[in-house]
Protein backbone atom coordinates (compact mmCIF):
# COMPACT_ATOMS: atom_id res chain seq x y z
CA UNK A 1 0.00 0.00 0.00
CA UNK A 2 2.30 2.54 1.30
CA UNK A 3 4.96 1.08 -1.27
CA UNK A 4 2.73 2.25 -4.33
CA UNK A 5 3.06 6.17 -2.93
CA UNK A 6 6.43 8.48 -4.03
CA UNK A 7 8.13 10.60 -1.79
CA UNK A 8 9.97 13.74 -2.84
CA UNK A 9 13.66 12.35 -2.06
CA UNK A 10 14.38 16.19 -1.36
CA UNK A 11 12.29 16.94 1.23
CA UNK A 12 13.02 16.08 4.01
CA UNK A 13 9.67 17.19 5.71
CA UNK A 14 8.02 14.71 3.41
CA UNK A 15 10.39 11.81 4.04
CA UNK A 16 9.65 12.32 7.61
CA UNK A 17 5.98 12.58 7.09
CA UNK A 18 5.97 9.55 5.39
CA UNK A 19 7.80 7.22 8.00
CA UNK A 20 6.25 8.62 10.72
CA UNK A 21 3.09 8.00 8.63
CA UNK A 22 4.27 4.07 8.46
CA UNK A 23 5.66 3.60 11.56
CA UNK A 24 2.45 1.71 13.03
CA UNK A 25 3.01 -0.17 10.18
CA UNK A 26 5.83 -1.55 11.34
CA UNK A 27 4.95 -1.96 15.15
CA UNK A 28 1.88 -3.69 13.92
CA UNK A 29 4.28 -6.40 12.59
CA UNK A 30 5.86 -6.15 15.84
CA UNK A 31 2.57 -7.39 17.17
CA UNK A 32 2.07 -4.15 19.32
CA UNK A 33 -1.05 -2.78 19.79
CA UNK A 34 -1.41 1.57 19.29
CA UNK A 35 -2.84 2.86 22.03
CA UNK A 36 -4.81 6.07 21.20
CA UNK A 37 -5.21 7.22 25.02
CA UNK A 38 -3.49 10.10 24.60
CA UNK A 39 -3.25 11.43 21.38
CA UNK A 40 -7.31 11.57 21.71
CA UNK A 41 -7.03 13.01 25.21
CA UNK A 42 -5.37 16.02 23.21
CA UNK A 43 -7.96 15.94 20.23
CA UNK A 44 -10.39 16.43 23.04
CA UNK A 45 -8.89 19.04 24.90
CA UNK A 46 -8.56 20.38 21.52
CA UNK A 47 -11.99 20.43 20.52
CA UNK A 48 -13.41 21.49 23.46
CA UNK A 49 -10.94 24.84 23.33
CA UNK A 50 -11.90 25.76 19.83
CA UNK A 51 -15.94 25.70 20.52
CA UNK A 52 -15.56 27.42 23.33
CA UNK A 53 -14.13 30.24 21.03
CA UNK A 54 -17.05 29.35 18.76
CA UNK A 55 -19.49 29.93 21.52
CA UNK A 56 -18.09 33.43 22.37
CA UNK A 57 -18.28 34.17 18.56
CA UNK A 58 -21.81 33.20 18.47
CA UNK A 59 -22.82 34.90 22.41
CA UNK A 60 -20.85 38.02 20.62
CA UNK A 61 -23.13 38.32 17.53
CA UNK A 62 -26.16 37.87 19.67
CA UNK A 63 -25.35 40.16 22.83
CA UNK A 64 -23.74 43.46 24.26
CA UNK A 65 -20.48 43.74 24.98
CA UNK A 66 -21.16 44.88 28.36
CA UNK A 67 -24.31 42.41 28.99
CA UNK A 68 -21.59 39.04 28.27
CA UNK A 69 -18.87 40.84 30.00
CA UNK A 70 -17.99 38.26 32.81
CA UNK A 71 -19.35 35.30 30.81
CA UNK A 72 -16.06 36.49 28.19
CA UNK A 73 -13.51 36.64 30.58
CA UNK A 74 -14.25 33.23 31.44
CA UNK A 75 -14.22 32.29 28.55
CA UNK A 76 -11.02 33.24 27.52
CA UNK A 77 -9.32 32.32 30.71
CA UNK A 78 -10.02 29.10 29.98
CA UNK A 79 -9.42 28.95 26.25
CA UNK A 80 -5.85 30.02 27.42
CA UNK A 81 -5.33 27.89 30.11
CA UNK A 82 -6.81 25.15 28.16
CA UNK A 83 -4.45 26.38 24.92
CA UNK A 84 -1.54 26.20 27.38
CA UNK A 85 -1.99 22.83 28.50
CA UNK A 86 -1.86 21.17 24.76
CA UNK A 87 1.02 23.59 24.15
CA UNK A 88 2.48 21.84 26.87
CA UNK A 89 1.86 18.14 25.57
CA UNK A 90 3.41 19.76 22.03
CA UNK A 91 6.61 21.02 23.73
CA UNK A 92 7.49 19.48 26.90
CA UNK A 93 10.14 17.13 27.02
CA UNK A 94 8.28 13.98 28.15
CA UNK A 95 5.49 14.62 25.68
CA UNK A 96 7.50 16.12 22.55
CA UNK A 97 7.76 14.57 18.79
CA UNK A 98 5.70 11.52 20.66
CA UNK A 99 5.10 9.49 17.49
CA UNK A 100 3.07 6.12 18.83
CA UNK A 101 2.60 4.70 21.79
CA UNK A 102 0.93 1.34 22.03
CA UNK A 103 1.39 -1.81 24.23
CA UNK A 104 2.63 -5.62 23.94
CA UNK A 105 0.29 -8.93 24.24
CA UNK A 106 1.46 -8.57 27.78
CA UNK A 107 0.76 -5.35 28.46
CA UNK A 108 4.23 -3.77 28.10
CA UNK A 109 4.06 -0.12 27.10
CA UNK A 110 5.97 1.34 24.47
CA UNK A 111 6.49 4.90 23.29
CA UNK A 112 8.15 6.20 19.95
CA UNK A 113 9.50 9.49 19.35
CA UNK A 114 10.85 10.99 16.44
CA UNK A 115 12.03 14.06 14.26
CA UNK A 116 14.10 15.24 12.02
CA UNK A 117 16.92 18.30 12.02
CA UNK A 118 16.54 20.76 9.08
CA UNK A 119 19.49 20.20 7.03
CA UNK A 120 20.10 16.50 7.64
CA UNK A 121 18.33 13.27 6.09
CA UNK A 122 18.20 11.72 9.16
CA UNK A 123 15.03 10.34 11.15
CA UNK A 124 16.04 10.56 14.57
CA UNK A 125 14.13 7.81 16.39
CA UNK A 126 13.81 7.39 20.63
CA UNK A 127 12.34 3.79 21.54
CA UNK A 128 11.35 3.95 25.52
CA UNK A 129 10.10 0.70 26.79
CA UNK A 130 7.88 0.78 29.88
CA UNK A 131 7.32 4.30 31.53
CA UNK A 132 10.75 5.86 31.17
CA UNK A 133 12.16 2.73 32.36
CA UNK A 134 14.55 1.55 29.45
CA UNK A 135 15.41 4.09 26.55
CA UNK A 136 17.55 3.80 23.40
CA UNK A 137 18.13 6.60 21.11
CA UNK A 138 19.16 5.91 17.29
CA UNK A 139 19.32 7.75 13.73
CA UNK A 140 18.17 6.05 10.36
CA UNK A 141 19.25 7.74 7.40
CA UNK A 142 16.32 8.43 4.52
CA UNK A 143 18.66 6.92 1.96
CA UNK A 144 18.34 3.37 3.80
CA UNK A 145 14.70 3.97 3.94
CA UNK A 146 13.62 5.05 1.31
CA UNK A 147 14.23 3.73 -2.87
CA UNK A 148 16.05 5.11 -5.57
CA UNK A 149 13.01 6.56 -7.06
CA UNK A 150 10.79 7.82 -3.51
CA UNK A 151 9.27 4.65 -2.52
CA UNK A 152 8.99 4.12 0.97
CA UNK A 153 10.69 0.74 2.36
CA UNK A 154 8.34 -0.54 5.30
CA UNK A 155 10.79 -3.97 6.32
CA UNK A 156 13.52 -1.81 6.30
CA UNK A 157 12.17 -0.20 9.54
CA UNK A 158 10.74 -2.95 11.11
CA UNK A 159 13.86 -4.91 10.81
CA UNK A 160 15.57 -1.96 12.31
CA UNK A 161 13.44 -1.32 14.96
CA UNK A 162 12.81 -5.36 16.25
CA UNK A 163 16.87 -5.21 16.53
CA UNK A 164 16.68 -1.80 18.61
CA UNK A 165 14.18 -3.35 20.97
CA UNK A 166 15.66 -6.74 21.17
CA UNK A 167 18.89 -5.07 22.52
CA UNK A 168 16.96 -2.87 24.87
CA UNK A 169 15.34 -5.98 26.48
CA UNK A 170 18.34 -7.50 26.97
CA UNK A 171 19.52 -4.77 28.96
CA UNK B 1 -6.50 6.43 12.26
CA UNK B 2 -6.98 8.73 9.04
CA UNK B 3 -9.74 10.66 10.83
CA UNK B 4 -7.41 11.33 13.56
CA UNK B 5 -5.13 13.12 11.48
CA UNK B 6 -7.90 14.96 10.03
CA UNK B 7 -8.80 16.43 13.29
CA UNK B 8 -6.09 17.22 13.87
CA UNK B 9 -5.55 19.39 10.36
CA UNK B 10 -9.04 20.99 11.78
CA UNK B 11 -8.11 21.67 14.71
CA UNK B 12 -4.18 23.57 13.52
CA UNK B 13 -6.86 25.82 11.03
CA UNK B 14 -9.27 26.09 14.15
CA UNK B 15 -6.66 27.70 16.50
CA UNK B 16 -5.39 30.00 13.88
CA UNK B 17 -8.87 31.82 13.83
CA UNK B 18 -10.06 31.60 17.06
CA UNK B 19 -6.74 32.00 18.90
CA UNK B 20 -6.84 35.86 16.48
CA UNK B 21 -10.81 36.37 17.56
CA UNK B 22 -9.78 35.18 21.61
CA UNK B 23 -7.02 37.62 21.41
CA UNK B 24 -9.05 40.60 19.94
CA UNK B 25 -11.76 39.27 22.96
CA UNK B 26 -8.66 39.23 25.68
CA UNK B 27 -7.82 43.15 24.49
CA UNK B 28 -11.59 44.14 24.68
CA UNK B 29 -11.54 42.66 28.30
CA UNK B 30 -8.48 44.21 29.24
CA UNK B 31 -9.39 47.55 28.10
CA UNK B 32 -13.06 47.26 29.00
CA UNK B 33 -13.94 48.50 25.34
CA UNK B 34 -15.74 46.36 22.44
CA UNK B 35 -13.84 47.98 19.91
CA UNK B 36 -10.32 48.49 21.92
CA UNK B 37 -8.28 49.06 18.42
CA UNK B 38 -10.48 51.35 15.96
CA UNK B 39 -9.39 52.59 12.37
CA UNK B 40 -10.05 56.06 11.63
CA UNK B 41 -12.87 56.59 8.89
CA UNK B 42 -13.18 60.27 8.31
CA UNK B 43 -11.20 63.58 8.59
CA UNK B 44 -13.00 65.25 10.83
CA UNK B 45 -10.16 65.31 13.16
CA UNK B 46 -7.43 66.38 10.67
CA UNK B 47 -5.02 67.22 10.61
CA UNK B 48 -4.45 64.69 13.75
CA UNK B 49 -6.03 62.12 12.58
CA UNK B 50 -6.37 60.75 8.73
CA UNK B 51 -8.23 58.24 7.77
CA UNK B 52 -6.75 54.78 7.41
CA UNK B 53 -4.75 55.77 10.86
CA UNK B 54 -5.41 53.43 13.85
CA UNK B 55 -5.98 54.14 16.95
CA UNK B 56 -6.00 52.15 20.20
CA UNK B 57 -8.54 52.58 23.14
CA UNK B 58 -8.79 52.41 26.73
CA UNK B 59 -12.11 52.69 28.50
CA UNK B 60 -11.12 52.06 32.54
CA UNK B 61 -10.84 56.15 33.35
CA UNK B 62 -13.60 57.17 35.54
CA UNK B 63 -13.17 60.31 34.16
CA UNK B 64 -12.60 62.22 31.04
CA UNK B 65 -10.35 65.23 30.64
CA UNK B 66 -11.24 68.28 28.53
CA UNK B 67 -8.95 68.14 25.58
CA UNK B 68 -8.54 64.00 25.69
CA UNK B 69 -9.60 62.17 22.24
CA UNK B 70 -13.22 60.14 23.11
CA UNK B 71 -14.73 57.64 20.74
CA UNK B 72 -18.17 57.62 20.85
CA UNK B 73 -21.34 56.01 19.59
CA UNK B 74 -24.94 56.84 19.99
CA UNK B 75 -27.71 54.31 20.46
CA UNK B 76 -29.39 53.89 16.92
CA UNK B 77 -26.73 55.42 15.45
CA UNK B 78 -23.90 52.73 14.29
CA UNK B 79 -21.32 54.81 13.39
CA UNK B 80 -18.41 55.46 16.28
CA UNK B 81 -16.90 58.77 15.86
CA UNK B 82 -13.40 60.00 17.21
CA UNK B 83 -13.99 63.38 18.40
CA UNK B 84 -12.20 65.80 21.11
CA UNK B 85 -13.80 66.44 24.68
CA UNK B 86 -14.75 70.39 24.71
CA UNK B 87 -16.68 70.51 28.01
CA UNK B 88 -16.98 68.56 31.09
CA UNK B 89 -19.32 68.77 34.01
CA UNK B 90 -18.89 65.64 36.02
CA UNK B 91 -20.87 65.31 40.16
CA UNK B 92 -19.16 63.60 43.54
CA UNK B 93 -20.73 60.19 42.11
CA UNK B 94 -18.59 59.90 39.34
CA UNK B 95 -21.45 60.74 36.64
CA UNK B 96 -19.70 62.68 34.18
CA UNK B 97 -21.30 64.83 30.89
CA UNK B 98 -19.32 65.56 27.95
CA UNK B 99 -19.49 67.85 24.92
CA UNK B 100 -17.31 66.79 22.06
CA UNK B 101 -16.32 68.60 18.40
CA UNK B 102 -14.02 67.61 16.15
CA UNK B 103 -10.98 69.24 15.38
CA UNK B 104 -11.56 69.85 11.97
CA UNK B 105 -15.27 71.00 12.23
CA UNK B 106 -16.51 74.32 12.96
CA UNK B 107 -19.38 73.38 14.93
CA UNK B 108 -19.25 71.36 18.14
CA UNK B 109 -21.16 67.85 18.10
CA UNK B 110 -24.79 68.83 19.19
CA UNK B 111 -26.03 68.23 15.82
CA UNK B 112 -24.29 64.65 15.77
CA UNK B 113 -25.95 63.51 19.14
CA UNK B 114 -29.68 62.38 19.46
CA UNK B 115 -32.59 64.61 19.03
CA UNK B 116 -32.80 66.62 22.33
CA UNK B 117 -29.49 65.38 23.82
CA UNK B 118 -27.18 67.92 25.08
CA UNK B 119 -24.25 65.70 26.34
CA UNK B 120 -22.65 62.33 25.66
CA UNK B 121 -22.61 60.33 29.13
CA UNK B 122 -19.39 59.25 30.07
CA UNK B 123 -20.19 56.02 30.91
CA UNK B 124 -22.37 55.18 28.64
CA UNK B 125 -21.70 56.13 25.37
CA UNK B 126 -18.35 56.32 25.26
CA UNK B 127 -16.32 53.79 23.40
CA UNK B 128 -12.90 54.53 25.08
CA UNK B 129 -9.98 57.81 24.89
CA UNK B 130 -7.69 57.32 22.50
CA UNK B 131 -3.90 56.35 24.25
CA UNK B 132 -1.79 55.33 21.18
CA UNK B 133 -1.90 56.16 17.25
CA UNK B 134 -0.05 54.40 14.22
CA UNK B 135 -0.68 56.19 11.23
CA UNK B 136 -1.77 54.81 8.00
CA UNK B 137 -1.87 50.78 8.68
CA UNK B 138 -5.44 50.69 8.70
CA UNK B 139 -5.73 51.93 5.33
CA UNK B 140 -6.18 47.88 4.53
CA UNK B 141 -9.11 47.24 6.23
CA UNK B 142 -10.52 50.45 4.67
CA UNK B 143 -9.06 49.28 1.07
CA UNK B 144 -11.11 45.54 2.00
CA UNK B 145 -14.40 47.05 2.39
CA UNK B 146 -14.87 49.95 0.09
CA UNK B 147 -12.68 48.37 -2.89
CA UNK B 148 -13.79 45.28 -5.06
CA UNK B 149 -10.44 44.76 -6.86
CA UNK B 150 -8.43 44.82 -3.86
CA UNK B 151 -10.66 42.35 -1.51
CA UNK B 152 -10.89 39.85 -4.44
CA UNK B 153 -7.24 40.37 -5.73
CA UNK B 154 -5.88 39.21 -1.98
CA UNK B 155 -8.54 36.51 -1.93
CA UNK B 156 -6.77 35.53 -4.69
CA UNK B 157 -3.56 35.42 -4.04
CA UNK B 158 -4.22 33.61 -0.64
CA UNK B 159 -6.45 31.24 -2.49
CA UNK B 160 -2.90 31.03 -4.78
CA UNK B 161 -0.69 30.60 -1.55
CA UNK B 162 -2.21 27.83 -0.21
CA UNK B 163 -2.40 25.47 -3.57
CA UNK B 164 1.19 25.96 -3.65
CA UNK B 165 2.26 25.52 -0.12
CA UNK B 166 2.75 22.08 1.89
CA UNK B 167 2.83 21.37 5.35
CA UNK C 1 13.04 24.02 1.02
CA UNK C 2 12.35 27.14 0.72
CA UNK C 3 9.07 27.75 -1.81
CA UNK C 4 7.70 31.06 -2.36
CA UNK C 5 5.01 31.43 0.66
CA UNK C 6 7.63 30.50 3.20
CA UNK C 7 10.05 33.78 2.06
CA UNK C 8 6.86 35.91 1.76
CA UNK C 9 6.65 34.91 5.61
CA UNK C 10 9.58 35.05 6.60
CA UNK C 11 10.58 38.64 5.33
CA UNK C 12 6.78 39.71 6.81
CA UNK C 13 8.05 38.76 9.93
CA UNK C 14 11.19 40.59 9.42
CA UNK C 15 9.54 43.32 8.41
CA UNK C 16 7.17 43.38 11.45
CA UNK C 17 9.51 42.63 13.79
CA UNK C 18 12.34 45.48 12.80
CA UNK C 19 8.84 47.91 12.29
CA UNK C 20 8.21 47.31 16.19
CA UNK C 21 11.83 47.96 17.77
CA UNK C 22 12.35 51.11 15.61
CA UNK C 23 8.99 52.24 16.31
CA UNK C 24 9.53 51.43 20.49
CA UNK C 25 12.89 53.34 19.93
CA UNK C 26 11.46 56.45 18.00
CA UNK C 27 8.66 56.78 21.15
CA UNK C 28 11.00 56.29 23.71
CA UNK C 29 13.56 58.61 22.30
CA UNK C 30 11.29 61.60 21.65
CA UNK C 31 9.47 61.56 24.88
CA UNK C 32 12.95 61.01 26.75
CA UNK C 33 13.40 64.09 24.53
CA UNK C 34 10.38 66.03 26.10
CA UNK C 35 11.21 65.30 29.68
CA UNK C 36 15.12 66.83 28.47
CA UNK C 37 13.16 70.04 27.87
CA UNK C 38 10.89 70.30 30.59
CA UNK C 39 7.67 70.07 28.53
CA UNK C 40 5.96 69.43 32.25
CA UNK C 41 6.59 72.51 33.38
CA UNK C 42 6.53 75.00 30.33
CA UNK C 43 6.99 78.07 32.62
CA UNK C 44 6.75 80.93 29.91
CA UNK C 45 3.13 81.33 29.61
CA UNK C 46 1.41 84.56 30.79
CA UNK C 47 -2.46 85.06 30.32
CA UNK C 48 -3.66 88.07 31.67
CA UNK C 49 -6.52 90.96 30.96
CA UNK C 50 -8.83 88.78 31.31
CA UNK C 51 -12.14 90.77 30.45
CA UNK C 52 -15.96 88.54 30.83
CA UNK C 53 -19.45 88.69 29.20
CA UNK C 54 -22.70 86.87 30.04
CA UNK C 55 -25.57 86.56 27.81
CA UNK C 56 -28.81 85.31 27.12
CA UNK C 57 -29.28 82.54 24.16
CA UNK C 58 -32.69 80.35 23.30
CA UNK C 59 -31.09 78.54 20.74
CA UNK C 60 -30.35 74.75 21.06
CA UNK C 61 -27.41 75.55 19.52
CA UNK C 62 -26.13 77.49 22.75
CA UNK C 63 -27.36 75.32 24.86
CA UNK C 64 -30.90 75.99 25.65
CA UNK C 65 -33.76 73.49 25.29
CA UNK C 66 -37.73 74.40 24.76
CA UNK C 67 -36.54 78.41 23.90
CA UNK C 68 -35.70 78.46 28.11
CA UNK C 69 -33.23 81.54 28.17
CA UNK C 70 -29.52 79.93 28.61
CA UNK C 71 -26.21 81.73 30.04
CA UNK C 72 -23.65 82.06 27.38
CA UNK C 73 -20.32 83.23 28.66
CA UNK C 74 -17.21 84.55 26.15
CA UNK C 75 -14.11 86.09 27.12
CA UNK C 76 -11.07 88.53 25.92
CA UNK C 77 -7.45 87.83 26.89
CA UNK C 78 -3.81 88.18 26.55
CA UNK C 79 -1.94 85.26 26.07
CA UNK C 80 1.99 84.90 25.64
CA UNK C 81 3.78 81.66 25.56
CA UNK C 82 6.21 79.97 23.80
CA UNK C 83 5.62 75.88 23.62
CA UNK C 84 9.01 75.44 21.27
CA UNK C 85 10.23 72.81 23.53
CA UNK C 86 6.97 70.24 22.60
CA UNK C 87 8.37 70.13 19.27
CA UNK C 88 10.67 67.54 18.26
CA UNK C 89 10.96 64.94 15.43
CA UNK C 90 7.75 62.99 16.31
CA UNK C 91 5.86 65.78 17.19
CA UNK C 92 3.22 65.74 14.14
CA UNK C 93 0.86 68.46 15.69
CA UNK C 94 0.68 70.27 19.08
CA UNK C 95 -3.16 71.20 20.00
CA UNK C 96 -3.43 74.04 22.94
CA UNK C 97 -6.53 74.80 24.43
CA UNK C 98 -7.57 77.75 26.73
CA UNK C 99 -9.36 75.48 29.75
CA UNK C 100 -11.85 77.16 32.86
CA UNK C 101 -11.92 75.24 35.79
CA UNK C 102 -15.14 76.64 38.03
CA UNK C 103 -17.45 74.39 41.42
CA UNK C 104 -20.20 72.99 40.52
CA UNK C 105 -23.52 73.06 42.66
CA UNK C 106 -22.96 70.36 45.52
CA UNK C 107 -19.19 69.23 46.85
CA UNK C 108 -17.28 67.03 44.74
CA UNK C 109 -19.05 68.40 41.25
CA UNK C 110 -16.95 70.30 39.20
CA UNK C 111 -16.31 71.82 35.07
CA UNK C 112 -14.22 72.39 33.10
CA UNK C 113 -14.48 74.15 29.81
CA UNK C 114 -12.96 75.00 26.31
CA UNK C 115 -12.70 79.19 25.69
CA UNK C 116 -10.13 78.97 22.94
CA UNK C 117 -8.12 76.48 21.19
CA UNK C 118 -5.49 76.29 17.88
CA UNK C 119 -3.48 73.58 15.94
CA UNK C 120 -0.04 74.22 15.89
CA UNK C 121 1.63 72.62 12.96
CA UNK C 122 5.14 73.68 13.06
CA UNK C 123 7.82 74.70 15.73
CA UNK C 124 8.51 78.49 13.89
CA UNK C 125 4.42 78.81 14.66
CA UNK C 126 4.81 78.07 18.48
CA UNK C 127 5.55 80.87 20.01
CA UNK C 128 2.35 82.61 20.33
CA UNK C 129 1.19 86.80 21.84
CA UNK C 130 -1.88 87.12 21.23
CA UNK C 131 -3.32 90.22 22.74
CA UNK C 132 -7.10 90.89 23.30
CA UNK C 133 -7.65 87.72 21.78
CA UNK C 134 -11.59 87.13 21.76
CA UNK C 135 -12.58 83.62 22.93
CA UNK C 136 -13.43 80.82 19.96
CA UNK C 137 -16.35 79.54 21.77
CA UNK C 138 -19.42 80.60 23.32
CA UNK C 139 -19.92 78.92 26.80
CA UNK C 140 -22.98 77.29 28.65
CA UNK C 141 -23.35 75.47 31.63
CA UNK C 142 -25.12 72.47 32.71
CA UNK C 143 -26.95 75.18 35.21
CA UNK C 144 -28.85 78.03 33.51
CA UNK C 145 -26.87 80.64 35.03
CA UNK C 146 -22.54 80.84 35.87
CA UNK C 147 -23.86 82.30 39.32
CA UNK C 148 -20.79 84.87 39.55
CA UNK C 149 -18.67 81.89 40.51
CA UNK C 150 -14.70 82.09 39.79
CA UNK C 151 -13.11 80.14 37.45
CA UNK C 152 -9.37 79.18 37.12
CA UNK C 153 -7.54 79.83 33.68
CA UNK C 154 -5.35 77.31 32.13
CA UNK C 155 -3.39 76.82 28.89
CA UNK C 156 -3.44 72.59 28.01
CA UNK C 157 -1.58 71.51 25.69
CA UNK C 158 -1.34 67.67 24.01
CA UNK C 159 1.33 66.63 21.78
CA UNK C 160 -0.35 64.36 18.74
CA UNK C 161 2.75 62.36 17.34
CA UNK C 162 3.62 60.82 14.29
CA UNK C 163 3.34 57.63 15.64
CA UNK C 164 3.29 56.27 19.91
CA UNK C 165 1.04 57.28 22.63
CA UNK C 166 -1.06 61.17 23.07
CA UNK C 167 0.91 62.98 24.69
CA UNK C 168 -1.21 65.82 27.35
CA UNK C 169 0.17 68.19 29.78
CA UNK C 170 -0.59 71.86 31.27
CA UNK C 171 1.81 75.00 31.56
CA UNK C 172 2.16 76.39 35.13
CA UNK C 173 0.65 79.89 34.71
CA UNK C 174 -3.29 79.78 35.56
CA UNK C 175 -5.04 82.83 36.23
CA UNK C 176 -8.59 83.37 37.56
CA UNK C 177 -11.65 85.63 36.54
CA UNK C 178 -15.26 85.73 38.01
CA UNK C 179 -18.00 85.30 35.32
CA UNK C 180 -20.07 88.39 34.63
CA UNK C 181 -23.29 89.17 35.34
CA UNK C 182 -25.78 89.31 32.50
CA UNK C 183 -25.26 91.87 29.86
CA UNK C 184 -23.11 94.55 32.34
CA UNK C 185 -19.74 93.38 30.82
CA UNK C 186 -16.50 94.20 30.03
CA UNK C 187 -14.82 94.22 33.13
CA UNK C 188 -14.32 91.41 35.66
Amino acid sequence: MAGLKKSNLNSIVELRTTTDDNLPNSLSELEYAQSFAFTDSQLAIGLITVSLAGILFLLDKKYEFDEIYTLTVVLAVLYFTLSSVLYYFKSAKNYKDVKYIGYDDKGNKITIKSYSPKFEPLYKVTVILGDNVRETEFDINYMELFDAFGHFRQDELTARIKKEIAQLQKK
Amino acid sequence: MKIRQQLFQFLNLAFVLSSAFMAWKSLAVITNSKSPIVVVLSGSMEPAFQRGDILFLWNRDKMTNVGDVVVYEIAGKSIPIVHRVLREHHNAQGKQLLLTKGDNNAVDDLGLYAKRMQYLDQKKDTIGTVKGYLPKVGYVTILLTENVYFRFGLLGLMGLSSLFSKE
Amino acid sequence: MFNISNRFQYAANQALSSAIIISTFVIIASIAQLVVNNAWSLDTTSISNIKTQTSLKKSFNYGSLNRKPKENSRIQFDLVTDLRPLFNWNTKQVFVYLTAEYPGKKDGSSNKVTYWDKIIQSKDDAVLDLSRMKSKYSVWDVEESFREREAVLRLEWNIQPWIGPLLFGSTTANSTFTFAKIKEAKTP
